[in-house]
């Protein structure tokens, strides 16, 4: 043991404004239970019912990409929602194998030049190639995520050992509608 | 041929599937790991119902959540409808949604346009 405290822990999630936090491997039980508590949790302060849908699905969306891509075999991962004075951050983080890396930022870098229409034109289009590209997801879920969110997705990577990396996946839900 | 009933879940949909009548109906929030796992046993169920009766079906869904792999699951479903349909079948499909659902419509009009089915949306 070293000298962690979870009041630490405590001060830098106060600090951070984070109301949900969840580290370990996603079960589709322990999914149901967190995304309640976002529902319960959204709609105590009164949050429009548009914007809990919105954090509810990328929510979900995000945690099940954890399960899929996670280099991990007990498929873990961190996932986290900020909860701020106008937006929401949905953060997903896990560890993923380093010959995926280039594949999955290209494509985020695809979805964040499209705009609205576009999107959803390229959805719909993933959405039918979606056994031809032979993985489960085809990435369908970010660009879902990225409809919902009409913000764009950030990534940051942190080199974690010799074949795997740490890749965090971030999106902002503003809570009033942007002009 | 057996009807294929399902009770709704958290994160599966209530499914009620009349072989006898052709009404089919689908309603609530559907977000579980494995989509393919609840959706194939539907799939299934169609083909053989349409192999082996082929009278009118009626579709009627009431959404509130798909998460995208379940969609997709849809989306195959729908596929099966649809030839059917283009094989001179008689099918319709009911697509309801509430008004504070803008997904659930975005998704309903997107289908209709997309393909050769009739899709109606309804909002309640």
């Amino acid at each position: 043991m070293g000298n962690y405290q979870l009041f630490d822990h405590y001060r830098m999630m106060e600090r951070q404004d984070i109301a949900l936090a969840f580290n370990g491997s996603i079960s589709d039980k322990l999914l149901i239970g967190m995304a309640e508590i976002i529902k319960i949790r959204l709609s105590d302060k009164e949050e429009e019912q548009k914007i809990i849908q919105k954090v509810f699905s990328i929510f979900v969306e995000l945690a099940q990409n954890i399960c899929r891509y996670s280099a991990d075999k007990a498929s873990r991962g961190i996932i986290v929602i900020e909860d701020h004075r106008d937006h929401y951050v949905v953060k997903a983080g896990n560890l993923i194998e380093n010959s995926k890396i280039q594949r999955l930022t290209d494509k985020i870098d695809h979805i964040n030049r499209l705009d609205r229409r576009d999107l959803r034109k390229f959805y719909n289009r993933q959405l039918k190639n979606f056994r031809k590209e032979g993985q489960i997801g085809g990435n369908v879920g970010l660009i879902s995520i990225a409809r919902e969110a009409e913000n764009p997705i950030s990534v940051m990577t942190d080199s974690a050992g010799k074949n795997k990396t740490f890749i965090e996946i971030a999106i902002m839900i503003n809570r009033k509608e942007v002009g | 041929m057996e009807n294929l009933i399902r009770k709704a879940t958290d994160n599966t949909l209530g499914v009620c599937f009349d072989a006898e009548t052709g009404a089919l109906e689908m309603e609530g929030a559907s977000y579980p790991e494995n989509a393919a796992r609840f959706f194939k046993p539907l799939e299934d169920w169609l083909e053989t119902f349409i192999d082996n009766l082929g009278i009118p079906v009626v579709l009627n869904l009431k959404l509130n959540y798909l998460n995208s792999t379940s969609t997709k699951h849809l989306l195959d479903f729908l596929e099966i409808l649809e030839e059917y349909h283009e094989n001179s079948g008689n099918v319709r499909v009911n697509w309801y949604f509430e008004e504070s659902e803008y997904n659930i419509q975005e998704m309903g009009e997107d289908f209709a346009e997309d393909m050769n089915l009739p899709i109606e949306l309804i909002t309640y």
